[in-house]
């Protein structure tokens, strides 16, 4: 599905270089379930950027779906992560103006989707993740937990093929973690591609792959 | 996609409580004044429109040439539009207006009637000034006909006027010379018509019985023409300039082609020739100039306040754009806020209006009638909405839009405070503009008080001036004896000149005059009492004497007349003049007096004392505190010499004072304006400290925690932005001066720019914006501690 070759990533502070990522190689294929981990600085969510496309990369070639990414121009960059790639982050970063459902909803209305079919995506999304009861409250009246189901259904709305989650359960107590981890094995299972960086071993051990950085390279996958 | 927009917007706005008040307040004050600008500046601007020639119509002026000085004369000969329709088949009509008052009296009622105009039948063509009754094809042809506006009939006839069968054909005697026969009821002129009257009468009256009517060397009336559809007006007035010349050959007069559209807005003229409504284009341009300051002070206000929030607003902007908003996409979004929020604005600013509107009027004089309903209010109620929702809306939208996800995300609760220095820029430039318009009112106000203050050269207090009409002006002796001897009257003086604003000059002859050295003198009849009466200070000579009359005529100048003729104050005495073909001496100088508002010099004066002449007005000195007897002593020696017309009199000290008027309206405007742009930047001042007290929080919670006290943290949030107040005051000083400097450049007689008032400006300004910051910054600094820090 996506394939890194001899990514770099530093900052020029005079005449060093400081390297965030340093010669990174790596190749996901799809129904993948990947954790990265790591311990702070290492690196785990500017490789996560990189590969979501939020972030860019000063040295290497990134492949996605057999487009070279590093060849692009922002406007199709971004154009390719709106269609095929879904975030969830640890502090949910659900907006606060909206409400469940419009939170779910937002996606579909920056892809320009006709309102009838905005509203059955959302319906389903809301059974599913069994939130139909919360779906005209605000994000400040969930706890932890329910913000990041909220997020995670924000997530994947869209359907896109993979979904990248940078410490998704960083926020939440054992048990909502548990679920959340539950959840993504359960999406994996269905065939969505998932990569998340996470610190606990345990959440780790959800996924097929544990890939471990330290300084920006690849300790051992 | 527009609709969820909106709604974003609203929630955005009601949670921001701080926020949205201090932006919908500012900009609700300012949109309410650029309506109110914008109302007024469309009215004047489409004074004269309702006339469907609208834009065929001309006025003729003439540029004199009076010893040198080219002065603008609104006035033109009686015979000049009978000879240009005749001479120029470009003329379709003409219509004249003389100007005349009198009394009218029908049956057993009798006004006076000020607003009396002399015309021509052709009025009813040219114009749009549809007659109610009577017959517009020929009223006003025959020389004892009248018109008379709606209201007038309502005077007279009362309000069932129209159902008045003998209504036309009614006689109104006039000023007990003549009768006129009633030959229509004409509508009032609209309130935005520059051409005023209450009675037309038909102008061949004025041909038939005044000989200075049809000569060609007197200029009496105003002259329109209509000229016909496609003529090159531009080309037509280079065409007629100089023919006044071969209608008069003694005449070096030019004749100049007034557009009538500019007649309301852009007539300067001298020698007080011009009547009717006017007003002045600089009044416009003011106005416009401060209402769009106003404005772009609320913007700068809402474009402050989002780019300083815009921290909080990163991550929703990068969530967004991780979800896949597009810039483009963002863009529209908070563009759709900021016309949310002046559109909420706008509807506040309708209340405003609505509130403030008769104080308004009280307050600047002017009349502005808002129509909710109008489609002009409608689409400038649109027009300012968009505009006010792009101005401020577009740089925080794209600031906002810009940010990216990536960097957003890593720096959570980091700096991100992009644009420090365009804010404090902003900040500096409202407040200049502030301060500036401070420092031009108080100088301002300053000058009105001066002007108000000042020694005119002659005694206005306690002095009533009475019109004298009918039979008074010529036995004005008569009323005087009658009041010397009241108990409440200190003295009376009869003149030819009310002493505001005298503008009544001819040419002089005298001793030791160089061939064409001419100039204009204004002259004025008075009795030997006059000087005395009014304390005007004898330099040398001596005063008229109600002995010696008729044999040879006298002259008292003032230092200004005598200056001019080349003498000094000690040897003009016994000089020979001639005024108006009678020789005599001068046998007094007087000190140089204000017979003219104080934005004109003091010009050559005399006096004259011919009491077989008529007199206009009867100056009465009172006794100090016995004002209100005195004036029922007029009343009742008034009414004993003259039962026809009415008494009319005013105090010559507040006639003086409406002389300045308009410059107190202006005044009082500008006020209002500083006042509100200083409040509004103080509203943004304090929104911006709100945000700066929360964006520093936790600085304020770990300062505390390591013991710094109130006083020094609440120096630490006020300090930033006192700089910017005084950085802004230092600016507007120098702006402010300019400003003064060229509004004292009006005035002949001004007061001095001292500089203590630009301290005191900035000290006072300074302490407003010291009172807005502390307001939160003590807040801030009082705030518990283990809140602030708790929220990580």
């Amino acid at each position: 599905m996506l394939e890194l070759k001899h990514i770099y990533k530093w900052i020029s502070t005079g005449n060093n270089r400081t390297f965030i990522l340093k010669d990174i190689n790596l190749s996901i294929k799809e129904g993948e379930f990947i954790s990265i981990m790591g311990p702070s600085g290492s690196g785990k969510s500017t490789l996560l950027n990189v590969i979501g496309m939020l972030d860019e990369f000063n040295e290497g070639e990134y492949q996605f779906l057999h487009e070279s990414v590093h060849k692009m121009k922002e406007k199709q960059r971004s154009g390719l992560y709106k269609q095929y790639i879904g975030f969830v982050f640890q502090a949910y970063h659900l907006i606060d103006e909206l409400t469940v459902y419009e939170n779910i909803e937002t996606p579909l209305i920056y892809q320009d989707i006709k309102g009838s079919e905005r509203k059955a995506l959302v319906a389903d999304m809301l059974d599913r993740f069994q939130i139909v009861g919360k779906k005209d409250l605000f994000p400040a009246q969930l706890s932890g937990g329910q913000q990041q189901l909220v997020g995670i259904a924000r997530a994947l709305i869209a359907k896109p093929k993979l979904l990248l989650a940078d410490e998704p359960t960083g926020n939440l107590n054992s048990k909502q973690g548990e679920e959340i981890m539950e959840l993504f094995k359960q999406l994996n299972d269905e065939g969505v591609t998932i990569i998340q960086v996470t610190h606990s071993e345990k959440n780790a051990s959800y996924g097929k792959r544990v890939i471990h950085l330290l300084d920006g390279m690849v300790e051992r996958s | 996609m527009i609709l969820f927009n909106l709604k974003i917007a609203w929630r955005s706005i009601r949670r921001n409580k701080v926020f949205s008040s201090v932006n919908i307040i500012g900009l609700a004050l300012s949109m309410a004044c650029c309506l109110v600008i914008g109302l007024y500046v469309w009215n004047e601007l489409h004074y004269d429109s309702f006339h469907k020639n609208y834009n065929n119509i001309y006025r003729v002026t003439e540029k004199q040439n009076q010893a040198g000085t080219l002065y603008s004369v609104a006035v033109t000969p009686g015979p000049l539009a009978p000879a240009l329709q005749k001479d120029f088949p470009e003329v379709a009509n003409t219509v004249r207006f003389g100007s005349w008052s009198g009394v009218l009296k029908n049956g057993t009622r009798t006004y006076e009637v000020n607003g009396m105009q002399a015309t021509d039948n052709s009025i009813f063509k040219v114009f749009d000034f549809p007659l109610l009754k009577g017959n517009p094809a020929t009223a006003l042809q025959s020389p004892d006909e009248i018109v008379i506006t709606e209201s007038i009939a309502e005077k007279y006839f009362g309000k069932e006027w129209k159902n008045n069968p003998a209504l036309l054909d009614q006689v109104f005697r006039f000023n007990n010379e003549a009768d006129f026969k009633l030959a229509g009821v004409v509508i009032d002129p609209p309130e935005n018509s520059s051409i005023r009257f209450d009675v037309l009468i038909s102008i061949s009256y004025l041909f038939k019985t005044d000989e200075w009517s049809n000569k060609w060397e007197s200029n009496n009336y105003h002259t329109y023409l209509q000229l016909k559809p496609g003529t090159d007006a531009k080309a037509f007035s280079e065409k007629i300039r100089d023919k006044l010349h071969s209608y008069n050959t003694k005449t070096e007069d030019l004749m100049v082609l007034q557009p009538f559209k500019e007649q309301y807005l852009q007539s300067k003229f001298d020698f007080n020739t011009d009547w009717g409504k006017r007003s002045n284009i600089r009044y416009i341009n003011i106005f416009m100039g401060v209402g769009l300051l106003l404005l772009i002070i609320a913007c700068v206000n809402f474009i402050n306040l989002s780019t300083a929030r815009s921290l909080k607003r990163s991550m929703e902007v990068g969530v967004r754009k991780v979800n896949g908003a597009s810039r483009r996409q963002l863009v529209f979004q908070f563009l759709s806020e900021s016309i949310l929020v002046a559109f909420i604005a706008g509807v506040a600013s309708v209340v405003i209006i609505g509130a403030s509107q008769p104080f308004l009027q009280k307050l600047t004089g002017i009349t502005i009638t808002v129509n909710f309903s109008s489609l002009l209010f409608l689409s400038l109620f649109l027009l300012i909405i968009l505009i006010t929702g792009f101005l401020a809306g577009l740089y925080p939208a794209f600031i906002l839009s810009s940010f990216k996800p990536a960097k957003v995300f890593k720096s959570v609760g980091g700096r991100g405070v992009s644009g420090k220095l365009f804010r404090q820029g902003l900040v500096v430039f409202q407040f200049a503009i502030s301060v500036t318009l401070i420092i031009c009112t108080s100088f301002m106000y300053r000058q009105l008080r001066f002007m108000q203050q000042k020694d005119l050269g002659f005694d206005k207090e306690q002095l009533v001036n009475i019109r004298l009409a009918g039979q008074l002006k010529e036995k004005v002796g008569l009323l005087k004896n009658d009041l010397d001897h009241q108990t409440a009257i200190a003295a009376t003086a009869p003149a030819t000149m009310s002493l505001v604003n005298v503008d009544n000059s001819s040419y002089v002859e005298w001793e030791g005059m160089q061939p064409d050295d001419k100039f204009l003198i204004t002259q004025a009849n008075v009795d030997p009492g006059f000087i005395p009466a009014l304390n005007l200070q004898l330099m040398n000579g001596s005063n008229f004497s109600f002995q010696k009359t008729n044999d040879t005529a006298t002259y008292i100048v003032n230092e200004a007349a005598a200056k001019r003729m080349g003498y000094t104050v000690n040897n003009a005495i016994g000089k020979q003049v001639n005024f108006w073909g009678n020789k005599g001496a001068i046998i007094g100088v007087v000190k140089d007096f204000h017979f003219k508002p104080l934005s004109t010099g003091i010009n050559p004066f005399i006096f004259r004392y011919q009491p077989q002449d008529r007199y206009f007005s009867l100056f009465v000195k009172t006794v100090p505190g016995k004002t209100q007897e005195a004036i029922q002593q007029i009343k009742k020696s008034y009414k004993k010499y003259e039962s026809e017309f009415p008494l009319q009199f005013s105090f010559v000290d507040e006639a003086i004072n409406e002389l300045y008027l308009g410059d107190r309206r202006m005044a009082t405007i500008i006020l209002l304006f500083a006042g509100l742009t200083i409040f509004v930047g103080c509203l943004g001042l304090f929104g911006l400290t709100v945000f700066a007290a929360e964006q520093r929080i936790k600085e304020i919670g770990i300062r505390k925690v390591l013991g710094a006290g109130v006083a020094s943290i609440t120096g630490l949030l006020s300090k930033d932005f006192l700089k910017l107040v005084v950085i802004a005051t230092i600016i507007a000083i120098p702006a402010g001066w300019y400003a003064t400097q060229k509004w004292l450049e009006g005035y002949a007689y001004r007061i001095n720019i001292d500089w203590w008032v630009f301290g005191l400006v900035g000290v006072a300004v300074l302490i407003v914006a010291l009172f807005t910051i502390s307001f939160q910054s003590v807040k801030a600094a009082l705030a518990n501690p283990v809140e602030s820090l708790r929220t990580e």
